[in-house]
């Protein structure tokens, strides 16, 4: 009944709101994206870190990858706040 | 008839070349003796009056060494004398032998967890446990999920990639990335290494041939531990030689 409440839509319940209960279900994955992304950037900064102390051709690559996985968790925390 | 060329150890600056006398000896084979016959002037430059006092190469004091092929890749987890690669405090004249990683067979345990992950959402699709959800929520879950899964493939090949241990001829360096935040660059000078230790056991390890290297040293950073690397005696063998090789350096005053 609570998990109804809670995800299907146009169901009120006695307790909760579903409009209320829908906004916080969108802010915990605004929440969850968002910290991926600082995720995502402390792994580039690392990239960097651990490049300078081991130097290979290969590091560069890895710089690439860390930045392309920082995009994507950009690009899909900006989805989830524009159409979620 | 041999001609044996005796250089003076003196050094100089100059990087013109500069007449040195020379004796010359002159053997008679059939006689069996050597005598010195003439007195010559050659030209000779400073640079072949040092090469005497210079650090000899690898191949020439270890028998590891000399029997391993120059590594190219980039992802060998036991690389002997590495190309294209080096690291941040590398001094100009060092050269790395060895370059160490773990044993790929040790991270069969994340790459497990990974492919799991991977096939999660396609096992829970056929399973309707998240169908209460709302489709826009459900997808939102999925891509969550991925972005979590490559996350953690990221972050674990980085840890393995960057985890290495090097072997110098100078020194040893021993680099532990032990997550995204904590870093340990621990160094030692083969000098100053006074055990190493092999250590092996288990089944994987007798079967893949891994193990880890304890190797104790006199300087503040008394213990470091090369953990889960291939072929531990043969590197054992080598920083063995490489000890031999520093005692022989100080004995001949040989610049390293």
């Amino acid at each position: 009944m609570f998990l109804q409440a809670i995800f299907l839509p146009g169901f009120n319940s006695f307790f909760v709101n579903v409009g209320t209960l829908d906004l916080i279900l969108k802010w915990l994955f605004v929440i969850g994206f968002g910290l991926y992304v600082v995720f995502a950037f402390i792994v580039t900064r690392q990239i960097s870190i651990m490049r300078s102390t081991l130097i290979s051709t290969f590091s560069y690559l890895l710089t690439v990858v860390g930045y392309i996985h920082l995009l994507i968790a950009i690009i899909f925390f900006l989805g989830i706040i524009l159409f979620v | 008839m041999p001609d044996i060329f005796t250089a003076s150890d003196h050094q100089t600056d100059s990087p013109v070349p500069e007449l040195v006398p020379v004796s010359v000896l002159e053997s008679d084979p059939l006689a069996g003796t050597t005598t010195v016959t003439t007195t010559k002037t050659v030209t000779t430059t400073s640079d072949e009056i040092a090469e005497s006092n210079e650090p000899r190469c690898v191949d020439d004091y270890s028998e590891v060494m000399r029997h391993e092929e120059p590594t190219k890749g980039q992802f060998h987890a036991f690389s002997p004398k590495p190309q294209n690669l080096s690291f941040s405090s590398q001094q100009k004249n060092e050269q790395i032998l060895l370059l160490l990683r773990r044993h790929p067979i040790t991270q069969i345990g994340w790459i497990v967890i990974a492919a799991v992950m991977l096939a999660a959402p396609l096992i829970f699709g056929f399973i309707p446990f998240f169908d209460f959800l709302l489709p826009k929520y459900q997808v939102a879950g999925v891509i969550g999920w991925y972005l979590l899964t490559l996350g953690f493939i990221l972050q674990s090949f980085l840890t393995w990639f960057f985890n290495v241990n090097i072997i110098t001829d100078e020194r040893i360096i021993d680099v532990d990335f032990y997550n995204l935040l904590h870093r340990d660059v621990s160094a030692a000078k083969i000098d100053n290494i006074e055990d190493v230790t092999e250590v092996t056991g288990g089944t994987l390890q007798s079967i893949f041939d891994f193990g880890s290297v304890v190797i104790q040293t006199a300087g503040t950073q008394q213990k470091l531990e090369f953990e889960d690397i291939p072929q531990p005696a043969k590197v054992t063998r080598l920083l063995n030689e490489l000890i031999l090789e520093e005692e022989k350096e100080k004995i001949e005053n040989r610049v390293n």
